[in-house]
Formats: structure tokens, C-alpha cells, sequence
């Protein structure tokens, strides 16, 4: 036994040695690089919203603050990050070989300690944990595997002793792995085995005394559970309480038909019985995973994990009478059963109710969260299955070689790679280095722009380029893949990436091509309360599709950007001051220009919206049409009716003139088109006006839909090439030039072909021309196969996402053609032609009234309390005007007077911040303050009280018990 | 094609409920579909040893549930 626990002690030890023994940080995937800075990280998670990119909820991620908070500290005290995130592991490791050992001896007292240890080993190192736990990288997932056992533990603990102390020690543990409960998936798995394991014993039970018991248990535990965690649960409940909150949070990212659509492929993908019964994730072993995984597709270790399987099985089947072994088998079974998904037999039912309960929505990769529960049932069963194995054979010797056969198989076949730190490697760069992996050093530099940007002030944001999605590859010397590191490595907040989020990803899906065609960007900069823009040279762009540095670069120091100077230069990254910046976090303006149907970032450069207006979008009807000076329409619809005619439908709601406007960076290369209005040809008296844009001209519209089709008689071949070809293998391979290529426009392809001999062609887009640097940026096979007897016409647009394009060298973009020069083959091209789509952008602005010109704005200060809690003092106001608020709008953020009447009349304004109406003159005080925080700090005051009231209760009890045995020993 | 996992499913409630045997008689046949699924894998015959490994759970299934009941039923 004391071997065991010393086992249990040591082994992870060693393991955090090989991992940590280089004193590097390990990250990748989501989790970014919390352990670079701590602090950070507990300052992000204490409030119910986070200041961080145009601002964002971060109500999920409140669970996990106490454990940053707590591992801040130490970082305080100047212990390395390496050494903490070591100790953390460590600490993960032990928890969970504890619980596992001490569970398998709660079910099966008479189980011998090396059974039992083997029963450890396989919950650390089978290959759902290797898979799904160490390699994925999620703290949260390393949390959960740590704690299910442990809680596990002591709720069955509690139900088999019949002591209600259980509850607080279940209690407990779960706060103290809050950490694991930030995914509400957790919360429901727990939920759910303890459900199942109240019920389970319920059913076994004879006596009416034990069934009020163990439902009375549940109960309690579940009442106090919800006392402990008020404090994370009320601001994330309240946030999905509402379709309005939710959708500002998640937008439409998750639909249920998306849900669904996911189940399947992941069902399909990863829910075969001959996959899930082994442990095994099939993409992680089958090609997704680091090079070294395919190794277990090896026939001899599929069937030495067979025999694992077989042992388990075996078990349940032989010992099924003993009600521990039938717990954990109908665990297992229904665990194996979830596990699969929609996959058959009865996906029909799993389903089914999964499109019926929206919440359960979150099980949308069913092997990911259920095969928690497989493991941790499993390893019980195979330690007790390899000790009643043991106990059949009679000869020593042979007993011998069971228990080191099964040992063997566990630590050397399923812990080689932690024990040689693979697994914290992954398939692409630089994880794909195993000397790298998931190690990372982060550059000295970037703790220097930290220090640097925190002297400039703490009232503005900065913009950093080149802007990609959310993953990120940096090419330090220890690199480093996975999520955005803008949380992690700089305290100033930022855009440095775009993501789903509604809103914000409109937004910044924009910045990169304004900045690159527009030479008035610093207004949407400053509109950002963007004091800098960096960019940032050390970051593997080709990967990532991302623009190339140095062209951003190029652009920054070009002569159109008098707004913007470089100012500092930290290694490889450099950062630019937007001269026109000042402090916009809180401010006012008086005008509001309408926009219909959605506002785009790109209409704060119009002349219209001057700098006493703002940008404001109806979504709310909230009746603000007195305060509007201006009507901007974008079409509401956009079709292509054929290469030479676009089509754009506006819904003009009241009569009047309107000025026609389009975008100049679209035409300066097309100008030759006509437009007709609803078939009318218009007449045009255009001028290029100051903000890039055209005046065609004036026109009146009556209210309701109008069409406005754009026929370009001309739309020009952008590739130089004969009319007609053949390509076969001598001539095998043509690249052309593209003529004045737009990386952010659209494009098609067209071509008649006839396929005489060979398996087909390739054609798309590449970068370069020289061999040795041509990639391909986009390619399709074109397939010869038995109705390929004459001319086909073939049709493609490029790209097929957004903008794959950007993280090219636009001028070296080429189209190619290919055909393999190994085999024999012959292909006829005839009319190949690559253009352009047509691209207008056109907009109808209705000038409504002459701005005031006697509006006096009122002078305003602000005090930031927090990222969800501002006071705003307003001196002087002599009528209404717009308090604008530049964090991302969310309808939980409310303004308040200072008698806490609410200022209903709350809208999103400059297509992302947060702006209210105020009708209020005078000198007075406004607060801002982010609702779900109230909720938040209410529900801590209410974990607190419930925290230290148990701790009484339990010293209480420990001194009442104490003093009573006192007396009895004077009796 | 999946009806077929009904169909077996309702045949052996039904075998179970008119023959009256224990659960070993259907978790036998289960284990040993089991292993032939499992050896079928090993030999690279991925998508015939997934349809049997689906029928053995099945079987496994109604087994193991009947092992509850009788469990239930027996004496403690």
C-alpha cells in the first residue's frame, strides 16, 4: 500500500521532469499561455466583462479566477512560470492517481495495491487521456480528469457510510477544481453521475431508510453545490436568460442546425464500437494527431489494447453479481453507448434529444466529453478484472507474469509517449518539432512593448497587423501554435485577431483592407480609440494565410499616412501612433446618421459622418429620428446576374432625394459601365469626392424596393493567353501573370476543355513564379472519366473563403495550369478567362437636416473603476446628446443617473460601441456598469457567507465533538 | 439499414422475456461476438468487425440491464 501511494507520488515527478527539466512554459491549442503571466490572466477572469479586443463576456471564465488568482501569487514571489505550471501538472497527476486509487478501493475493499495501482496507471496514461486530456491542452479538461475521480470518490463515500460530512467534502472538492466547472458540460457530467449513482443505489436498495437517505444526499449536495458556485453561475445564467444578451454574446455561431450537422460528422468520425472500446479517438490516431500516433494502428498494439478491452468486458461479465462491478459496468455500458453519438445502434434516440434540448447541444462531439466518464469507470474495473485474474491462478509464477504483462502493456505500450514527452507534441509547426513540441519561449522583447505601452496611459486600445483569425504560429526559437497570445502577452487591450463574435467580427473582418486602401484610416483608428498600431514580424504568416508583414510595413511608412509616425521598435515588433488619436473609451456627440440596414465600420470615412456625428444603426426602434441628420443606405441585396450585369435592391423607406455614391477603389480600373434604375437608364455627372468615394449623381426615389443594375460592357480578361492550346506532358506546366490583382476582391475562372488523353488537370492560383517558392494558394483537379468526349465549359470562383489570398504577395499571385508530366496525357484549353467580379459598393445618402449649430458639447470626465464599471461626470449640457461608450455593445450594459434611473434609450452606434441618448441638461454624474457584474458579485457574497458558514459548521462540530469527549474521559 | 439494430434489439427482449434465462445467456454471446469483432479489427476488416461489435453491444446492452434486475431481485 505505502509502495503504491510512493509510486503515486513519484511518478509524476519524474514525468514533470522530463516535461519541465528545460525550464520552458508549455502551450498550445486554446489554452494559450496563461503561465507566461499569471496575473494577467487572474485580472481578465475577475470581472463579468473583460476590456480585451473591443471588449467581451467573460462571465464563463469567472470559475476559473481563483485558480489564476491563486497561481499569480506565486508567480508574485518570483517563482518561474515553468515551475508553477510543473507544480500544477504535478499536482493534476497526484490528484487524480489519488482519487482513482482511493475509488477503486471504496468499490473493491479487498483489491490488492498493485491492482489497484494498476488501475492509477491506466487512468493516467490510456489513450483518451493521452488524446483527449494532455495532447488537447485544455487546463479545464486537465481539471476535470483530475477531479472526477476525487468527487466521484467522496460522494460514494458519503452514500455508503450514510454521513451527510460528505456533502461539504464533495463540496469542496468541486470548488476547488472551479477551475473545470468554466465548461458547463463538466457541470452536466457530474450532475449526471451523480444522478445516476443516486438512483443506481436507490434501485438496490430494500430498505425505505437508505433510499430517503441517498436522494436526501443528492438533494443536499446539489443545494449546497449551488451555494458554493453562485458566483460564477448567476452572471452566466443570466446572460443566456435572455435572447437579446445571448445573441450579443454568441450571435449565430451555434444553431441548432450547425449543432446537429457537427454531431453527425463527428459521430460518424469517432463513434465506432471498435474505436470508442479500445479508447481510441480516431482522428487523433488516424492522422490528426502528432506523426508518432499512427504508431497504434500497428496490428499488435490494436490488439494489445484489444486485451485490455477484453479484460474489462470479461470482468463486468464474470463479477457482475457483486454490485460495485455492476455499477461501474452499466456506467461503462451507458458511457460506451453516449459515446457514439448519432452513430448506430439507436443514434435515433441520442438525436432526438438533442435536437429537442437545446442545452445538451454542448455534447455536439459526444466522445470528447462522455469518454471522461469511460475512463474513469474503466480503470476500477480492469485493476479489480486483473486482480480476480490474478486470484484464478493458482501457480506464483504465473500470477507473476499476469500482473506484469498488464503492467507492461499499460505503462510501456500506453505511457511511452508521456514518459518521452511526446505527448506534448503536435502535427504542425513547431509542434511537429520534437525538440520543440509544446515548449515555448516567449522573446525578452515583448515584455519590453508591455512596459512600454503601460507608460503611454491606460485609456486607449492598440490595433496590431498583420490581422489574422484566432490561431496563431510564432517563429521564436521555441514557438509557439495555437490561440491568439494577445491576452497573455500584452496588458494593454488590443485587436491583434478576429473572431465569430457578432459585432466585433464585422468589424475587424474590415481593418485590414481600409488600411491598406483607405489613406484615411486613422479616423477609424482613433474611432477605436486606437492610440497604435503594431505590426508584428515574427509571426509564420504564410501558415496562418495572413497579409505579409513587410507589406504592411510598406504601407504604415508610406506617404498617403501623415496620421501615422512610427514611434518604437521592439525586436520584431514595431509599433505606429495614430496622431489624430484622442482618449474615445467615453464620449459625446450630438448628431446621429442613420444607417439602413446594418452599419459598416467603413461608413465612419464618409464625408457625412464629420466629426460631430456618430454612426447609428435602428435595430431597437427606440424613436430617435429627431436627433438623425443624415440617411445612409446600403443595399439590401447583392446579386450577380452574369459576368457583364450586377443587380443591388434598396429599400428606401421615405421619399426624396439621395445621392448616389460608389466606391472608387473598385472602379478606377472598370470605369466603362452604364446603370439603369428599375430599367430606366440613369444619367451620371460623376466626381471623385474627398473620402475616396464617387458622386454619380442625384436622384429622387418614392419609398419602397428599387433596383439598381450595373452593366460593365467591358469586364477584361486579367490573364494574357492564346486562344486555344494543348498542354500534354512536354507542356506540362503554365503560369501567367495576373494583371492588377486584388488580394480582398473576388474572382472567376472560365474555360472550354477537352480531355483526349491522361487523368485530368489542375488549375488555381499560386504564388511565385520561380521553382522552389511557387505555393499553391488554390487548386482543383479537373478529372478525366468516361463522358469527357467533347468541349466541357468549366466555371470556378476564386476564392472559395472570404480572403485566402491575403497572405500573399499580392503581385506575385499567378494563375496556373498543370497536368502530371509523368503520364502520358493531352488537354485542349479553349477561351480561358480569368476576371474580376463586379463590385460597386454603392450607397444612397439622404441628407435629413442641417446640424445645429448653436449645440454646445458638454465637457465630460470619466473614473474606470473596473473593465465593467465606469462613472462618467457631464458638465454643461444644454440639450440632448449621445454618450457613446467604445467597448462592443452588449445590451446588459446599462447607464444609470445618480437617483438609478436607468437611461432606456441604449443603442449601438459607430457599428460596435455602446450609445444612449441622454435628455438630461445640466451638471450631474452618469454611471456605465456591465449588469451580469452585480450578478456576480451578489452570487460571491452569497458563496462566501455559505463558505465560512460550513467551515463554522465543520469547526464547530470538530470542537463540540472534541469537548464531549473531554467530558466523557473526566466521567 | 438500421432498423436491422431494432429489430435485433426487440428480438431479444422479446427471447428473454418468453425464454426466461438469466443474463449470461445473452452476455455470453455477447463477450464472445466481442472477441471475434476485436480479432476481425486487428486482421484490418474495420467495417464488417464494426458491424458486428455493434450487434455484440446490443446484446451487451439487454444483458447487462436483465443483470441489473436480477441483481435487484436476488438476495443481499
Amino acid at each position: 500500500m505505502k509502495l503504491a501511494f510512493f509510486l503515486i507520488f513519484i511518478i509524476p515527478l519524474i514525468l514533470v521532469s522530463i516535461w519541465f527539466g528545460e525550464g520552458y512554459i508549455l502551450g498550445a491549442a486554446e489554452a494559450e499561455l496563461p503561465f507566461y503571466n499569471l496575473k494577467l490572466f487572474a485580472d481578465r477572469t475577475a470581472w463579468a466583462w473583460n476590456d480585451f479586443q473591443l471588449g467581451y463576456v467573460s462571465s464563463f471564465t469567472v470559475a476559473s479566477n481563483p485558480t489564476w488568482s491563486f497561481l499569480a501569487w506565486f508567480q508574485n514571489i518570483g517563482i518561474p512560470g515553468f515551475l508553477i505550471q510543473a507544480a500544477v501538472f504535478y499536482s493534476l497527476f497526484v490528484v487524480s492517481g489519488i482519487g482513482i486509487f482511493l475509488l477503486t478501493r471504496e468499490l473493491f475493499p479487498n483489491i490488492n495495491p498493485l491492482a489497484n495501482l494498476l488501475s492509477v496507471l491506466f487512468y493516467w496514461f490510456n489513450p483518451i487521456s493521452l488524446a483527449n486530456v494532455w495532447n488537447r491542452f485544455l487546463y479545464n479538461f486537465m481539471s476535470f480528469f483530475a477531479l472526477l475521480p476525487v468527487t466521484l470518490y467522496l460522494f460514494l463515500r458519503g452514500i455508503h457510510k450514510r454521513e451527510y460530512k460528505y456533502i461539504i467534502l464533495v463540496n469542496l472538492s468541486l470548488l476547488m477544481f472551479s477551475f473545470a466547472l468554466t465548461s458547463y458540460v463538466f457541470n452536466l457530467l457530474i450532475w449526471s453521475v451523480f444522478a445516476y449513482t443516486t438512483f443506481f443505489y436507490c434501485l438496490q436498495s430494500e430498505e425505505k431508510s437508505k433510499i430517503i437517505f441517498n436522494i436526501k444526499f443528492f438533494s443536499l449536495t446539489f443545494f449546497l453545490y449551488v451555494l458554493f458556485n453562485l458566483w460564477w453561475m448567476l452572471p452566466t445564467f443570466n446572460l443566456f436568460s435572455s435572447e437579446s444578451s445571448r445573441q450579443a454574446v454568441t450571435g449565430n455561431v451555434f444553431t441548432s442546425e450547425g449543432n446537429v450537422q457537427t454531431l453527425q460528422l463527428l459521430s460518424q468520425k469517432l463513434g465506432n464500437f471498435i474505436d470508442i472500446t479500445r479508447f481510441m479517438h480516431f482522428g487523433f490516431y488516424h492522422g490528426e494527431g502528432p506523426a508518432w500516433s499512427s504508431t497504434y494502428n500497428n496490428w499488435y498494439i490494436v490488439g494489445g489494447l484489444f486485451v485490455i478491452s477484453i479484460v474489462l468486458f470479461w470482468s463486468i461479465l464474470n463479477f457482475k453479481k457483486e454490485r460495485s462491478i455492476l455499477y461501474l459496468g452499466v456506467l461503462f455500458t451507458a458511457t460506451l453507448i453516449l459515446s457514439k453519438g448519432s452513430n448506430p445502434p439507436f443514434g435515433e434516440v441520442f438525436k432526438f434529444f438533442f435536437e429537442k434540448l437545446t442545452f445538451l447541444q454542448v455534447f455536439r462531439n459526444p466522445f470528447e466529453k462522455f469518454s471522461f466518464l469511460l475512463q474513469v469507470a474503466a480503470a476500477p474495473i480492469l485493476g479489480y478484472g486483473i486482480f480476480k485474474l490474478g486470484n484464478s491462478i493458482t501457480k506464483r509464477w504465473f500470477k507473476g507474469i499476469v500482473y506484469l504483462a498488464s503492467t507492461l502493456i499499460v505503462v510501456i505500450l500506453l505511457g511511452y509517449p508521456f514518459f518521452t514527452g511526446l505527448v506534448f507534441t503536435g502535427p504542425s509547426f513547431p509542434n511537429n518539432n520534437y525538440s520543440i513540441g509544446y515548449r515555448v519561449e516567449v522573446p525578452s522583447y515583448y515584455q519590453e512593448a508591455d512596459q512600454w505601452l503601460n507608460n503611454q496611459g491606460k485609456n486607449f486600445r492598440f490595433i496590431g497587423f498583420p490581422l489574422g483569425g484566432e490561431g496563431i504560429t510564432y517563429k521564436w526559437t521555441k514557438g509557439y501554435q495555437g490561440v491568439e497570445l494577445s491576452n497573455t502577452l500584452f496588458s494593454t487591450p488590443n485587436i491583434l485577431f478576429n473572431t465569430t463574435g457578432p459585432y466585433y467580427y464585422q468589424v475587424v473582418d474590415r481593418l485590414e483592407e481600409l488600411l491598406f486602401k483607405e489613406d484615411n484610416f486613422f479616423k477609424i483608428a482613433t474611432n477605436l480609440n486606437a492610440k497604435y498600431l503594431m505590426i508584428r514580424s515574427d509571426i509564420n504568416h504564410r501558415i496562418r494565410s495572413m497579409r505579409d508583414p513587410k507589406s504592411v510595413e510598406n504601407r504604415l511608412n508610406s506617404e498617403e499616412f501623415e496620421q501615422i509616425k512610427k514611434v518604437s521598435q521592439f525586436g520584431n515588433i514595431s509599433f505606429y501612433q495614430n496622431l489624430n488619436w484622442e482618449d474615445r473609451t467615453v464620449f459625446v456627440k450630438p448628431y446621429l446618421v442613420e444607417v439602413r440596414p446594418s452599419s459598416l465600420i467603413d461608413d465612419l470615412l464618409l464625408e457625412e459622418v464629420g466629426e460631430s456625428s456618430i454612426v447609428y444603426q435602428d435595430i431597437s426602434n427606440l424613436g430617435l429620428k429627431n436627433s438623425v441628420n443624415t440617411l445612409i443606405l446600403h443595399p439590401a441585396t447583392k446579386s450577380q446576374i452574369d459576368l457583364n450585369n450586377v443587380e443591388y435592391e434598396f429599400n428606401i423607406s421615405e421619399d426624396g432625394d439621395y445621392d448616389l455614391l460608389l466606391d472608387n477603389n473598385y472602379l478606377t480600373k472598370s470605369n466603362d459601365f452604364k446603370l439603369s434604375i428599375d430599367g430606366n437608364v440613369a444619367s451620371s455627372s460623376a466626381k471623385l469626392r474627398d473620402d475616396n468615394k464617387i458622386f454619380y449623381n442625384k436622384y429622387f426615389f418614392k419609398k419602397g424596393i428599387h433596383k439598381l443594375v450595373f452593366n460593365s460592357t467591358t469586364v477584361n480578361n486579367l490573364i494574357t493567353i492564346p486562344q486555344t492550346f494543348i498542354m500534354n506532358n512536354l507542356n506540362n506546366d503554365l503560369s501567367l501573370e495576373i494583371n492588377d490583382f486584388d488580394p480582398y476582391a473576388k474572382y472567376f475562372v472560365i474555360f472550354d476543355v477537352l480531355i483526349t488523353k491522361g487523368p485530368g488537370f489542375v488549375f488555381g492560383l499560386e504564388e511565385g513564379s520561380q521553382v522552389g517558392e511557387r505555393i499553391s494558394l488554390h487548386d482543383q483537379f479537373v478529372s478525366s472519366d468516361a463522358k469527357f468526349t467533347d468541349f466541357r465549359q468549366i466555371v470556378s470562383t476564386f476564392p472559395l473563403s472570404s480572403h485566402p489570398e491575403k497572405g500573399s504577395h499580392p503581385e506575385k499571385v499567378r494563375f496556373f495550369l498543370k497536368v502530371d508530366p509523368q503520364i502520358s496525357s493531352e488537354v485542349m484549353f479553349e477561351n480561358v478567362f480569368l476576371g474580376k467580379f463586379l463590385e460597386f459598393s454603392p450607397l444612397l445618402i439622404k441628407k435629413i437636416k442641417d446640424p445645429d449649430t448653436s449645440f454646445q458639447t458638454p465637457s465630460i470626465s470619466y473614473i474606470k473603476h473596473n473593465p465593467a464599471k465606469y462613472s462618467v461626470k457631464i458638465s454643461n449640457a444644454n440639450q440632448s446628446f449621445v454618450l457613446i461608450f467604445s467597448d462592443l455593445y452588449n445590451p446588459s450594459w446599462e447607464a444609470k443617473y445618480e437617483d438609478g434611473k436607468i437611461i432606456d434609450k441604449h443603442f449601438m452606434v459607430n457599428s460596435f460601441a455602446n450609445g444612449w441618448l441622454v435628455e438630461k441638461g445640466g451638471n450631474y454624474e452618469v454611471s456605465l456598469e456591465f449588469a451580469p457584474q452585480k450578478l456576480l458579485e451578489l452570487g460571491s457574497t452569497v458563496s462566501r457567507i455559505s463558505f465560512i458558514g460550513t467551515l463554522l459548521y465543520i469547526g464547530g462540530g470538530y470542537l463540540l465533538r472534541k469537548r464531549s469527549m473531554k467530558n466523557k474521559l473526566w466521567k | 439499414m438500421e432498423i436491422i439494430y431494432w429489430i435485433i434489439l426487440f428480438l431479444l427482449i422479446i427471447g428473454v422475456w418468453i425464454l426466461k434465462r438469466n443474463s449470461n445467456f445473452i452476455l455470453y454471446p455477447a463477450f464472445m461476438l466481442f472477441l471475434v469483432s476485436a480479432i476481425l479489427t486487428v486482421l484490418g476488416f474495420r467495417n464488417f468487425a464494426e458491424t458486428l461489435m455493434r450487434v455484440s453491444l446490443i446484446f451487451w446492452i439487454v444483458g447487462i440491464v436483465q443483470a441489473l434486475f436480477e441483481y435487484r431481485k436476488s438476495p443481499q
